[in-house]
């Protein structure tokens, strides 16, 4: 695959830059800043139109600017806000990678992602620590963008060795922690995470948290009960998508949701969980183990799994999503795998045995007991 | 003598756990899983041992047929090639003592090496991440049609 050199990047870097303070000397500045954990990451918007339609999703992470430092910064901005529309992208269709990456000649310095269907770009400047990321107009921005925005700029805004944000849900109780739910796309993650909300537990995300494998400071805003460096998994999101399928199995959530009638084949609904239950949104739990949920249908069934099945469920659907990862996830992930057990989900068709086994491993877990490798009664502990 | 390998980096990633190794290449969007022999294989390979010391090694920890254990731990080693996780880039003189060290448990009884191979997330890795994306669902959510 041919790549762009690394001066192009650079260049094209430099007129962003002026592109988005143009921007905001036509429209005005938007200032937000969002914290995970003990992280925090500004984002300095052009106009209110993009701000509202990118921080949305991020409400119960947003706090005042000068609560912690900043760890980086995130200029955004719309192409229709300019009068003569944005610079041209100096790349090849052929030359966006996988994940759609695009790196220079030498892939050092600046690194972009040209995303598809939304049609964003996120630029970094690796040295600077200095994100851009420009779509062509917020009013267009498509629902999963607006459900669950800037995960290219996040996943390299705040990875670091033992840090990353990962594919996986995560949900529980403060009481006795959470469990992270490892798998593809389709797995069942958010069918599991969505009957723990509709049974009361706690909910962290259906299919994104920024991961903490080995915390030592996690900031003020953990909840008690935390063992020191324990993992932690942090809200980034506070949504949950319900396609058509939870729509019809979770009614009271799908009554919760407005436009379902007006869904495309395969738009999901977004279920804005901050404002319709914001008790259930916890801004983190500490996982206590992992549960790798599987479609099966019929009654739901859980049972003991290894170490490495859980890292197949966790790593794969990760290391491939996120273009700026090389591998570093995966070592971060095996070190969880082998600090908390794993259970195996048969994602049965009854949500009230889907949180009733989300709570039978958090009594297991919380009781030190060690389940056997078959079928475990679900609810037998309680 | 024999052929000595290294590990396919940057594009290739392992983890072992309980005597399960798990690899991802990165490069190919597929990944795989190794127990039983083919960890230990694994282990030895990739601590230095060279494919003759490594059949050496396994035929001498299991109670079986010699030829059969070093036919399927040579299958298995071609395998790892074609898939592109290993490459062999000179012969051995000495094998590191890294390799002596590799295997320490006890052998149960002999089953053949599998390469499991998982293909189920290539299409993040192999299709047009601009145009063969389902418009209604974004990436990474590849076109049926």
């Amino acid at each position: 695959m041919s790549r762009p050199t690394d001066a192009t990047l650079s260049n094209f870097f430099k007129r962003a830059v002026a592109e988005h303070e143009a921007s905001m000397a036509l429209v005005g500045e938007v200032e937000r800043v969002l914290r995970f954990g003990d992280r925090c990451v500004r984002l300095r918007f052009a106009g209110d139109a993009l701000a509202e339609a990118v921080t949305r999703a991020f409400l119960p992470r947003v706090v005042a600017a000068d609560e912690a430092p900043v760890h980086a910064t995130v200029c955004l901005w719309e192409e229709s806000r300019l009068p003569h529309g944005a610079s041209s992208v100096p790349w090849s269709d052929g030359e966006v990678g996988p994940r759609g990456l695009v790196r220079g000649a030498s892939g050092e310095r600046v690194v972009a992602v040209h995303e598809a269907g939304s049609l964003a770009v996120t630029l970094v400047d690796r040295d600077a620590r200095s994100l851009l990321y420009r779509v062509p107009d917020a009013s267009k921005l498509p629902w999963w963008e607006r459900a669950a925005p800037l995960r290219p700029a996040l996943f390299w805004a705040l990875s670091e060795p033992g840090r990353h944000l990962v594919h996986a849900g995560a949900v529980g109780d403060a009481r006795r922690g959470g469990v992270l739910l490892a798998g593809a796309g389709g797995s069942g993650k958010t069918t599991v995470a969505l009957a723990a909300l509709a049974a009361g537990m706690a909910y962290v995300a259906d299919d994104y948290v920024l991961l903490h494998v080995t915390p030592g400071e996690r900031g003020g805003d953990v909840g008690a009960g935390y063992a020191d460096g324990e993992p932690v998994a942090w809200n980034m999101f506070a949504t949950a998508k319900l396609d058509q399928g939870h729509l019809a199995r979770f009614p009271q959530l799908a009554a919760a949701v407005t436009g379902v009638a007006d869904l495309a084949s395969e738009e999901k609904a977004v279920l804005d969980v901050a404002a319709l239950m914001p008790a259930s949104l916890l801004p983190s739990l500490p996982i206590r183990a992992v549960l790798v949920p599987r479609i099966r249908g019929g009654r739901t069934r859980l049972r003991r799994a290894s170490a490495a099945q859980a890292l197949l469920a966790l790593a794969p659907s990760t290391a491939f999503q996120m273009p700026f990862d090389e591998g570093q996830v995966f070592a971060s992930l095996a070190s969880l795998a082998r600090r908390v057990p794993a259970f195996a989900l048969d994602v049965g068709d009854e949500p009230e045995e889907l949180a009733q086994a989300v709570d039978s491993v958090l009594d297991l877990v919380a009781e030190g007991a060690d389940a056997p490798n078959e079928p475990l009664a679900l609810g037998a502990t309680r | 003598m024999g052929r000595v390998f290294s590990i396919n980096n940057p594009h290739v990633v392992h983890e072992t756990i309980d005597g399960e190794t798990i690899l991802i290449h990165l490069g190919t969007g597929t990944y795989y899983s190794l127990d039983g022999v083919a960890a230990e294989v694994w282990g030895l390979l990739v601590a230095g041992a060279s494919d003759s010391e490594t059949r050496t090694r396994i035929q001498a920890r299991y109670d079986a047929d010699p030829a059969l254990v070093g036919e399927s731990v040579g299958s298995l080693v071609e395998q790892l090639l074609q898939e592109d996780l290993l490459t062999h880039h000179a012969s051995d003189s000495e094998t590191p003592r890294a390799a002596h060290d590799a295997v320490v448990s006890a052998a149960g009884p002999f089953v053949a090496p599998v390469l499991h191979k998982y293909t189920d997330m290539q299409e993040f890795m192999l299709v047009d991440p601009l145009h063969d994306v389902e418009a209604d669902a974004g990436w990474p959510h590849v076109k049926t049609d």
